[in-house]
Parts: structure tokens; sequence; C-alpha cells
């Protein structure tokens, strides 16, 4: 659409055209009148010179084209609305031949490419609701470790302090066990969730939402000669069903051709982010809904679809809010891939890490797309963007506080770190720069590895040989400012705050002079120093060297953190390589489950960190390990897929063990082991 | 069948005209001829298209006889490009730039021009049709036209409709 000047330029053009194109219409009737005239008196007709009928078309010509350069050059169109926003940088595809386009130029122009592309499932999201069932008895238990209060993440482990929900992975299965008042449990049920596989998990009040995906193997073959090719392709389609957490019923299911990637649970209304492929022949986003057994099939529109002109289109990023009380969806999506979300109450952040290829070198970029998020309706709308150098490692590197959302961006070539401060801008949909630190942040060749927000102080820790923690002031937007700097050995890769005092719990790895990585540990911090740190042995008590790891390296989930109960806690695995009987070398796993008690107002700074209780299960194979630890009414119950453990805290005694039926056999085929 | 009688001077003239331009043959057989005449044998179906040339070739050759302030004066109507009203006095231009004053009404000059495809296209203007090289359409929906002299006229806006039918009445032969 054009611009109300654009109009009246364009109506006064045309009046002009069409003056000169009837003026001319007339002389050629006119003179072609006279001709046949003429000729039909046998004159010999006087010989009109070329030049007469180039002046005469003279002023036709040049309006004519200059209102084909005024329509064509598009200076007098509208710009796209949003509301009451200019979308300066997105545009709707409009049709999917120009979807085709895009996706065409993205792989064939100038040598865009996306790094980190996403499409994982990756254990996130789910905290448990506040509010519970009024019969329900209130439980002192400690939930998923969300980033962000009041927008729940999920995990595997989802807990209301009555039942513990247990989603055992690979196995396609969800245990569903009541926790007596007793401590005592019972394990209620076990969900079949059939061809699904998932790592997510939400509880509200009454439902519980698993999402994640199904895949079907279809047959492709192709002849080739007298050659014959076949094998069969896996198909994912995204999906959450939602069950009644009385019934244990399935009450909803939405299928989508697209993979969940990312999702939150904000009150009631769930929003995901999707990456959806684009080499598929339908490329609208898809969703297949069952409720009370009606099937419906929708499709998001080419018009609610984005696109960004310089972001390259390998994938579609679809943004899906979902009302658990009406099953309302509502959705808007961007061609684009997605590399990590952030969300607050109020907005989500998607990011797409991408390189750049101009002059000779790459770049890596990042484009921050922010959407705001509408809570009654649980629907979602595109607020801006904004594109920085560097990536944004993970949701822990953005943070939004008092209308500002700050983020931490890391470079490689050269390796560079900054930190930049956003607003949204009220009239278009370009994200604003208000302040950053763009000098200072890491030394020489150190790349972020982890950074933690609080209100008005960010903590970001850079490694390369040693563990620089710096100290943010954010508390004026537009000039932030590195405070203070910490060195150590080794380096977080998960920070947590613990108390207003500026402490800190860091969670990684400690590492030798020369930045060798030697095993895990703990640190405790205030702003100025390293407090008290605990490392795990390479060696155990009998001096047989192992190797520890733990899920909680990287995915924070993992772990369960309590400032108020004063507990960090997390499960690891040991190797370890040992000679059980004479000349037979062998490998044994342990796994095992981590507590330890923080206390940053001990008198001694060596008694911050206690030396953890452990608690173990039967030694086992490595990848049915303790997958998570759930505190309930100072009782820990270790989760692994073979075994229940509880454990109570104050006796420091094993109170139960429960053994799981497993699926072994029936699954052998589905189950991945190296 | 009919036949035309043609003075003999003329015969290159003819001959080349119609064989240039209407493709048609001229022949001498005297059995069909009288002495000292030349004919062509025609097809009936050839009328119309040779009624113009002859008449054209009638006009071209007709001589008209104006009064003047001092006597007669005789023009072909071929070298006549446009007459011009001046009060009382009608200028006759001619295709040799000059012009001469004649003392006839303009209204009696359009009838006596008529048929030598003259039309009227102003209260003062008659112009010779066969002379006009180009039309211009102008803004005031009146017409400009331009003779092969290169002089401009004007035809006005009450005139437009007569100059018009003179143009567009090629009805005239059917």
């Amino acid at each position: 659409m054009m611009t109300l000047f654009g109009w009246i330029l364009v109506s006064i053009v045309s009046v002009i055209v069409i003056f000169f194109g009837v003026q001319l219409a007339r002389d050629i009737v006119w003179n072609k009148k006279l001709n046949i005239f003429q000729k039909s008196q046998s004159v010999t007709m006087p010989k009109i010179p070329r030049i007469y009928w180039l002046k005469r078309s003279y002023g036709f010509v040049i309006s004519s084209l200059l209102l084909v350069t005024t329509v064509a050059s598009g200076a007098f169109l509208a710009p796209n609305m949003l509301g009451d926003r200019v979308l300066l940088n997105a545009t709707p595809v409009g049709s999917k031949v120009n979807l085709l386009r895009l996706v065409d130029e993205a792989n064939n122009g100038g040598g865009w490419y996306s790094i980190f592309p996403g499409a994982v499932l990756e254990d996130a999201v789910g905290a448990p609701q506040d509010a519970l069932n009024d019969e329900s008895p209130t439980r002192d238990y400690i939930g998923t470790n969300n980033q962000v209060e009041g927008v729940d993440e999920s995990d595997i482990v989802k807990t209301d302090g009555n039942t513990i929900y247990y989603a055992t992975r690979y196995y396609n299965h969800i245990r569903v066990i009541d926790v007596n008042l007793d401590g005592t449990v019972d394990p209620q049920a076990d969900i079949d969730l059939g061809d699904m596989y998932t790592d997510s998990l939400y509880i509200t009040d009454t439902q519980l939402i698993v999402i994640g995906y199904v895949y079907s193997y279809v047959p492709y073959a192709y002849e080739d000669g007298q050659d014959y090719y076949g094998w069969l392709y896996t198909a994912y389609s995204g999906a959450v069903y939602v069950y009644n957490r009385e019934t244990l019923e399935l009450e909803y299911k939405l299928e989508t051709d697209s993979n969940f990637y990312q999702h939150r649970l904000i009150g009631d209304a769930l929003y995901l982010v999707s990456s959806k492929s684009l080499y598929t022949d339908e490329l609208r986003p898809q969703y297949k809904e069952t409720q009370d057994g009606d099937i419906t099939t929708s499709y998001l529109g080419y018009d609610s679809i984005y696109y960004f002109e310089d972001v390259p289109a390998h994938s579609m990023t679809v943004v899906t809010g979902i009302k658990l009380d009406t099953y309302e969806v509502t959705s808007q999506a961007f061609l684009g891939s997605v590399s990590e979300i952030y969300a607050s109450p109020d907005a989500i952040y998607t990011v797409n890490n991408y390189y750049s290829y101009a002059f000779d070198t790459y770049e890596s970029k990042v484009q921050i797309v922010k959407y705001d998020l509408n809570p009654e309706t649980a629907s979602v709308t595109y607020v801006g963007q904004k594109t920085l150098p560097g990536y944004v490692g993970d949701q822990y590197w953005m943070d939004e506080y008092e209308d500002t959302f700050r983020v931490v961006t890391s470079s490689w070539n050269p390796i560079h770190n900054e930190l930049y401060v956003l607003t949204e801008d009220d009239d278009t949909d370009e994200l604003k720069i208000v302040g950053s630190i763009k000098e200072g942040l890491g030394k020489i060749n150190e790349t972020v590895k982890s950074v933690r927000f609080n209100e008005d102080q960010a903590y970001v820790v850079t490694f390369e040989q040693t563990d620089p923690l710096y100290t943010i002031d954010l508390s004026d937007p537009a000039h932030p400012e590195i405070t203070s700097a910490i060195e150590e050995p080794g380096y977080s890769t998960y920070l947590h705050v613990w108390d207003d005092d500026n402490h800190l719990i860091g969670f990684g790895f400690s590492a030798d002079d020369n930045g060798r990585v030697t095993g895990l540990k703990i640190s405790a911090y205030n702003a100025d120093s390293t407090l008290d740190e605990y490392q795990l042995n390479n060696k155990d008590d009998a001096g047989i060297f192992s190797y520890s790891y733990s899920e909680a390296s990287y995915n924070p989930k993992a772990m369960m953190i309590s400032p108020e109960k004063g507990i960090i806690a997390f499960p690891v695995m040991s190797w370890r390589y040992d000679q059980t009987v004479a000349d037979e070398w062998n490998y044994s796993y342990i796994s095992e489950y981590l507590v330890f008690y923080i206390d940053f107002g001990a008198t001694n700074p060596d008694d911050i960190i206690s030396d953890p209780i452990v608690i173990a299960q039967d030694q086992t194979d490595y990848y049915v390990g303790i997958d998570r630890g759930v505190y309930i009414d100072g009782i820990i119950y270790t989760l692994s897929y073979t075994q229940l453990l509880s454990f109570n805290l104050e006796t420091k005694t094993v109170m139960e063990s429960i053994l799981f039926e497993t699926y072994f056999e029936e699954n052998l085929d589905k189950v991945y082991i190296d | 069948m009919f036949k035309i009688i043609w003075n003999k001077e003329d015969i290159e003239k003819i001959r080349s005209k119609l064989s240039k331009e209407f493709d048609l043959v001229l022949t001498d057989d005297p059995n069909e001829v009288p002495k000292d005449k030349v004919g062509i044998i025609l097809d009936e179906n050839d009328l119309d298209k040779v009624r113009p040339i002859l008449e054209m070739l009638a006009i071209e050759q007709s001589q008209l006889t104006f009064q003047t302030p001092s006597g007669y004066a005789q023009f072909s109507v071929h070298e006549i490009t446009y007459l011009e009203a001046f009060g009382e006095d009608i200028y006759i231009h001619t295709t040799d730039m000059t012009n001469q004053i004649i003392k006839q009404p303009l209204y009696q000059l359009e009838e006596i021009l008529k048929p030598y495809h003259f039309a009227r296209i102003g209260k003062s203007f008659i112009v010779n049709l066969s002379k006009i090289r180009y039309i211009r359409t102008t803004l005031n929906a009146k017409l400009d036209i331009e003779l092969i002299s290169g002089i401009h006229l004007e035809v006005s806006r009450s005139f437009v409709k007569s100059f018009k039918n003179a143009l567009g009445i090629q009805k005239k032969g059917g």
C-alpha cells in the first residue's frame, strides 16, 4: 500500500499521462482521417516528418515513465504496520512463491551460514505452579531451577510436592509417583506415550503437559538404472499432549510439522518456539489438534509469516501460544533459525546465531527478536528485532529488567565479548541500543562461559586459562560499568545468584595452570573474591582414578537449587577403571547424587560449601544413571530409569528403594546404546 | 464497359500516374479509339478506383476565375493553399507563397470551392484539404493544422464539426 502523498502524486501524474495519451490518440485519429481522405481523393499525400510524431508523443512517454518509476520504485510505499508499529525490519512473506524465493536465496546467495542450527529438543522448561489443589496438603518442595521467577521451564521431572512426574526420556513413559505425607511413595501409574519421545514436562493444577516429538519411518526409494535404493526416512513432528492429572487421560493433543525447540509456561499460557523445515511440500506451519476425538487441522497463513531482509531463510521459527484452559492456539512465524530463547513474564526473545560472509571474512552475528506476550489470550505479537555482532551462548546470557533487555555476546573472529542494553522502540520494530560495554570483558582469547543477571547487576565468566568473573553494574542502563573482576583457575558454566549481598554460587570445571580442565567444582563468591570452593576429586577414597561427569554442567535443570533451604544438589556419574578380578580390568559406573549445603554466614569461609551428602543408587549401566533429585519435606528422592531412592536429610539414611518396571526388552530397538 | 476520351497532351502524365500509383495499364488499340485520341479500357469493377483519380486530375487541371479589384484573375485549383478574409478583401494564398486580393464574398467562394476539396475552417478561412500536412489537437478543442507550406491555421471550435465532415465524409461516392 502507498502513502497518502504517494497516492496524490500518482494521481496527478496519472491525470497528466491520461491527458497526453488522449491528445496523442486524437492526433493519431485526426491525421489518420486526413490521410484516408487525401488517399480517397488521390491527393499526393504530404509527407509527415517523423520528428512530428516524436514531438507529439514526448509528453505522453515522459509522463508515463514518471508514473511507472514512481510506482515501481516503491518510494511512496506505505510501511508495513503491526499494531501501531512501523515494520522496518520484518516483512510479511505473503505467498508461497515469495517464500520459495527467499529459501532459494538463502541457499544460493551471499554466503550465509547458520550456526548452532537448533531443532534438538533440550531439557528445559516447566516448574510447578505455586497454586495447589485445595484438597491437597501444601508441601515444602524444591521445583525446577527456573531462570526467571514466574516463567516455568520444562524438565523431565515435575512435582507439586504431592506427586512426582518423571519422564523416562528415551523409554516413552511417564512415571507418576504419589508422595505420602510420611515421605513414603506410591507409584501410581506409568503413562505410555506410545510413539512420543519427551524430555519436557509441565504441570498446572489440573493438567500434565508433555512436549516432545513423534517420529515415523517413511519408506523412501528410487531406482537408478539397474540399481535400486531404498531406506527409511525419519519424519519428526512436534507434539504436545495434555493429560488430566486426576484421571491421567489424554485431554488434548497438538501435533505440528515442526520441532518444538523451546517453550515456557506462564500462568496457563503455554508458549512454544519451534523450528520448521523449509524443505517440505507444505511450507506453512501446520497444526493438527485432537480433542474429544475430533481432529482439526489448520495452517498459519503466509501473511503471518515474516522475513528479515538480511537474515538467511534456512528454516522457519514459529512462536505458538496455547491457552491451556480453552486450548486456543495462536502463532506468528519468521524466516530464520532459532538458537536460544529467553522469556520474561511479558515477552519472549528468540535469538538466531548465524555467520555472515563479507569482505573475505566470516563474522558471527546474532539476531534478537522480541515478541510481546499476552497471558490472557496466550497470544504473541512481534515487537522488534536487533542484529548484534557475536553469538549468544544460552538463555542465561539474556535478561529483561525494568523495560530493558540485557544481553552478552561473544565473537570468534577476533575473540571479543560485549554487553548490550536494548529497549523497544514505540514507533518501529527496531530495538534500540541504550548502552553497551565493548571493551574489557575478558582478556585476550577469552570467550564467555557463563552469565547471570540479577536486577541491576550482571556477572560474566570468561575463560581461556583462568576464570575472570566480572561483576557489572547496570544501575544506569546507558552506562554499564565493570566494577570488579575475580580470577581463579577453571571456570563456571553456571552461576546462581544466592542472595542480595552479591553472593554467587558457580558450578563448573576446575583447571590447572595451563587451562586444562581437571574436574567438576563448585565455587562460592562475593563481589570481590572467591570465598570457598569444592572440587570433585579425580580419585576416589580407594585412590582409584575416576572421571566424573554431570548433566548439570551443560543443563542447569539437572541441578536442584534452593537458596532458601541452602541446598545445591546434582547427579554425578563416575567412570572407574578398576581391576575387579585379577588381570581383568573393567569400567564400572557409579551414579551418585550429591547434596551440598551452602551457608554464606559461616564463620570459617571454608565452611561456606559443606562436604556433600552422597546418595548412591545401585551400580548400573551408565545410560540409566540418576537423572534428577527431588526435595519434598526434608526428603530427597533420586530418580533413575530403574530406581527411586528416598533419603532423609535429617537422619541421613535411606528410607526406601523402589525398583521400577523397565521396558528394555520391548524397546530394545529404540534404545540408542553405544 | 465504358470509354473515356482524353487529350493527347496529357497522355504521358496519365500513363505514368496510372502505372505507378494505380497499377493500371494504358492501351492504345486504334480500333477502340478515334484518330488522334487515346483511350483506356477499364473493368467496370475499377470504376470507384479510377473515378477519384480522374476527378483529381480534373480538379488539378481546373482553372477558376475570380474578380479582383483590377479585373479578373485565373488560378489553378492545385495552386491555392488557402483563402483568408480580411475585412472586405479576400486573399488567395498560393503554393508559390504569393497572394492575390479578390472581390468575392467568402460564403460564395466556399460554395464555389467545395467540389475542389476546400473546407471552411473559420469565419475568415477556407483551406485546401489536399495541402494539409499535419493536424494537431489543442487543449481548447480547436485544431491546429499545418499546411505543406509550413503555415499554421486554426480550425475554430464551431467549424471543427464541418471540417470533420469535410474529412470524414468519404461516403461522398457511396
